[in-house]
């Protein structure tokens, strides 16, 4: 699993490639750490991502989280159907702006 | 000191001392063989020097002494046939001399007959047979006239000297005639009984036509003949004759003759002694002796006209050189084989006497000097094969001794270097089986190698020492924590709510909930209890993650609930809310949990829930088949503080049975990654139709094991299953 960020003035974009699961998610959760005080806006591109586990959702909701007491904002795009289900199953769907994939 | 073998055996002969001792026994052997080859080949070398030089010598000893002896061969030849032609040639003159005395002495008679006495004379007498006598030969029988009887009876006082001749020549001459032309002859011999046939009768005697006879009259001077056959014996001699004249009138011929036989006995006297033989060979070629038996100079060949015709092309040649009255010597041939032959001529005659030699026989001892040197050569050569041979025994032993010394000396050496490497085998073979303990010893500080290998494996052993009280420690903690995991395990299965006896064998309902962790503590919950006697509340849920910290929540998130529920008096939404808020609280790390919680009021079958980010569940109307219903899901708790719930309701008849289960149940997989998935989960529920709800779990539970084989179980297996069964008025 990769993690490729991107910073554009305060928004920062996280793209994920490969799948989010309980041994790579605290890959994910290293290159959040101390990001996430510096940014406005954060960006999950899930374009290159296949899967995720609960374990990956509680990164996401962890992200959101530390996001919104400081009144940042978290989107997703890209997710593909799969995702998208998931994201939705769990509710994510409702507080969080999920984009699908084109 | 011990004998140098003993400690050979002792030491393992596959290990470093065997293969040093190997290479050095190989090390010698080469060594020895390559010495070997080189003196046999030095020897060799040796052999054929000598043999070579052997041939060269013999070769050059047979050849000079060859040539030595027949130089000396053809020169004394030379000499020796000169010498033997003169002794021929002598005799011959004195034969000529006698002759001539005796012509003078007749022609005197002739001359002045008044100073001579007649004196009788007879024919020949058989009893005077051996005697010397004067005899008479008359030819035809017939009474010579008175003329010719009165010279002869005075010719007759010359018998002393006709007696002299035939006496002194030492048998040269056997006969003196003296015939007067009408054949009237004088016949001085000892052979007067020869000269009678078988009956008795004088043979008859015409001397004018004995050779003698007309080759003096023909030359007119000493005439000497070829030879021939005797008139009266049957032997060959060379008969000569003088012619007397007086005042150039023929009166007499006088004879002489000598027999071949005596001829061959004098030539043999003077011959060499070596296979050597000499002939006499006339002016006209004829081979008139020759002390060989057989062959082209052989007696068969005597006396023939041309002797040239009979011999080989350079005898022959040899031949008329020497009858062209050359002296010399050549080699030559004769019957096949090499001789020397020395020719000289025979003046008083002009003949030629030639001595031949055997090349053969007189290189017989050069050869043989040749043949000596040979075997002397030989008999070296075998000295120093032998010798060899002796030597190569030696070497061999030699040899031997030197690879016994070479191994003991190895074996020595080997014990010394290898012994640290033993003790080093042995250490650290007890090293794994014992205390793991190494120590350097003296033993060890070799200064190589073997030094360093020790020192590594001290540290090594320290290390190894400290590795080994960590893991047992470790060993010990997890030990601990083992033991602590079962006991929060057993904790964890009395909290969760037993079916019986209070929830079995109801007539309104059939409930059966299992789980079973992944490790010794799951995240999933179930619960289910009486909120009052018509209001039955169930409960799945699923905190994310697994281990002690999802059970510690788990733990929490079930109490919440059930607190909530019974505080809310079943509001399921309000229960939820709160319980969502309370445990926003507590959740640290994002960590949330899905719930559905449901209650049902027995008496109507009206069943209100809510879903909190869970599976949806599987529902079967009494008659029909399990379908997924999607319901109005909510968001999972513990999530967001300010989240809102939404509230589902179903209406339950009969039959109807609900059947609830965490994502471990679909997402179970197999070997190759695939998910048991919701298809395979609800064909399981058909098949189960109407068993118990107990078997039907068990069921669903069964195919998920099949489907899963030997994969490992990844998630926690948690269902619960309510089936409605009366419709209470």
């Amino acid at each position: 699993m990769n993690v490729k960020k991107t910073k554009d003035g305060d928004v920062l974009t996280v793209a994920i490639e490969g799948s989010l699961d309980i041994k790579t998610s605290p890959q994910l959760k290293e290159a959040l750490k101390g990001e996430l005080e510096n940014v406005s806006s954060l960006i999950f591109d899930l374009a290159d991502c296949n899967y995720t586990s609960s374990a990956g959702l509680r990164v996401i909701l962890e992200s959101y989280q530390i996001l919104s007491e400081r009144d940042g904002g978290l989107s997703i795009i890209n997710a593909n159907s799969v995702l998208y289900d998931t994201l939705k199953l769990s509710g994510f769907t409702d507080f969080i702006d999920i984009k699908r994939a084109e | 000191m011990k004998p140098p073998f003993s400690f050979i055996r002792k030491m393992n002969m596959r290990g470093l001392a065997g293969k040093l001792i190997g290479f050095v026994v190989v090390f010698v052997l080469c060594i020895g063989c390559i010495f070997m080859a080189m003196s046999y080949s030095q020897v060799r070398h040796l052999d054929d020097v000598v043999a070579k030089e052997s041939t060269a010598q013999s070769d050059l000893v047979r050849n000079e002494s060859s040539k030595a002896m027949s130089d000396l061969t053809e020169s004394s030849l030379y000499q020796l046939n000169i010498w033997a032609a003169d002794k021929t040639d002598d005799e011959f003159w004195i034969l000529d001399h006698d002759m001539r005395v005796l012509r003078t002495q007749v022609e005197d008679v002739f001359r002045h007959p008044d100073n001579y006495e007649p004196v009788d004379v007879y024919p020949p007498q058989k009893s005077d047979g051996g005697v010397m006598t004067l005899q008479l030969l008359v030819p035809g029988g017939r009474e010579p006239d008175a003329g010719s009887m009165d010279i002869i009876r005075r010719l007759a006082n010359l018998a002393p000297m006709m007696e002299e001749i035939v006496r002194g020549n030492e048998g040269y001459a056997l006969d003196c005639y003296i015939s007067i032309p009408d054949g009237t002859t004088l016949v001085m011999d000892d052979l007067s009984d020869k000269k009678f046939d078988e009956d008795g009768n004088i043979i008859d005697y015409d001397p004018t036509v004995r050779p003698w006879y007309q080759g003096a009259v023909r030359t007119g001077d000493v005439f000497f003949s070829q030879g021939v056959k005797s008139a009266f014996y049957d032997f060959n001699e060379v008969v000569f004759g003088a012619p007397v004249y007086v005042d150039g009138e023929l009166v007499a011929v006088i004879e002489g003759s000598t027999g071949l036989d005596i001829l061959e006995t004098k030539m043999d006297e003077r011959t060499v002694d070596y296979d050597s033989f000499s002939i006499l060979v006339t002016d006209e070629g004829q081979l008139l002796c020759s002390s060989r038996k057989s062959g082209e100079l052989g007696s068969g060949n005597l006396l023939k006209t041309d002797i040239g015709q009979e011999v080989n092309d350079e005898l022959r040649e040899l031949i008329d050189h020497a009858l062209a009255g050359e002296t010399g010597i050549a080699r030559t041939v004769v019957d096949g084989e090499y001789y020397y032959a020395a020719y000289a001529p025979v003046d008083t005659v002009g003949w030629s006497q030639i001595t031949f030699a055997s090349e053969k026989e007189i290189l017989a001892p050069s050869h043989d000097l040749g043949s000596q040197i040979d075997e002397s050569f030989g008999s070296m050569v075998a000295e120093i094969d032998s010798h060899f041979g002796r030597s190569s025994v030696f070497m061999l032993a030699l040899l031997l001794l030197i690879m016994c010394a070479a191994i003991a000396f190895a074996s020595f050496m080997a014990r010394r270097r290898v012994a640290p490497i033993n003790r080093m085998t042995r250490a650290v073979g007890g090293f794994i089986t014992d205390d793991m303990s190494f120590e350097m010893e003296d033993i060890y500080r070799t200064g190589d190698e073997i030094e360093e290998l020790a020192q590594s494996f001290e540290t090594m052993s320290v290390r190894m020492k400290h590795y080994l009280e960590e893991i047992i420690e470790h060993t010990a903690e997890k030990e601990r924590l083992a033991t602590e995991m079962e006991s929060a395990k057993k904790i964890q299965m009395k909290m969760l709510p037993p079916i019986y006896p209070g929830f079995s064998g109801r007539a309104e309902y059939e409930l059966y909930a299992e789980t079973v962790p992944a490790r010794n503590v799951g995240g999933d919950m179930y619960d289910f209890f009486y909120l009052d006697d018509d209001h039955l509340v169930i409960m799945i849920g699923d905190v994310s993650g697994k281990g002690i910290t999802a059970a510690l929540f788990m733990v929490l998130c079930k109490q919440m609930i059930r607190s909530m529920m019974v505080i809310h008096g079943g509001d399921v939404v309000e229960a939820i809310t709160e319980a969502n808020k309370r445990l926003r609280e507590e959740s640290v790390e994002g960590m949330f949990v899905t719930v559905w919680l449901g209650v049902i009021t027995l008496s109507t079958g009206v069943m209100d829930f809510v879903d909190g980010g869970h599976m949806y569940a599987a529902i079967r109307r009494a008659d029909g088949e399990f379908r997924i219903e999607e319901d109005e899901h909510s968001i999972l708790v513990a999530a967001l503080e300010a989240a809102r719930f939404k509230l589902n309701t179903m209406k339950l008849s009969a039959g109807d049975t609900i059947y609830l289960y965490t994502d471990g149940v679909t997402e179970s997989c197999n070997e190759d990654g695939e998910m048991f998935g919701e298809g395979r989960m609800l064909s399981a529920l058909n098949e189960a139709g109407s068993l118990p709800v107990d078997e039907m779990d068990g069921l669903v539970r069964k195919r998920i094991s099949e489907f899963t084989g030997a994969a490992e179980q990844y998630d926690d297996l948690t269902t619960l299953c309510f089936r409605y069964k009366v419709f209470l008025k």
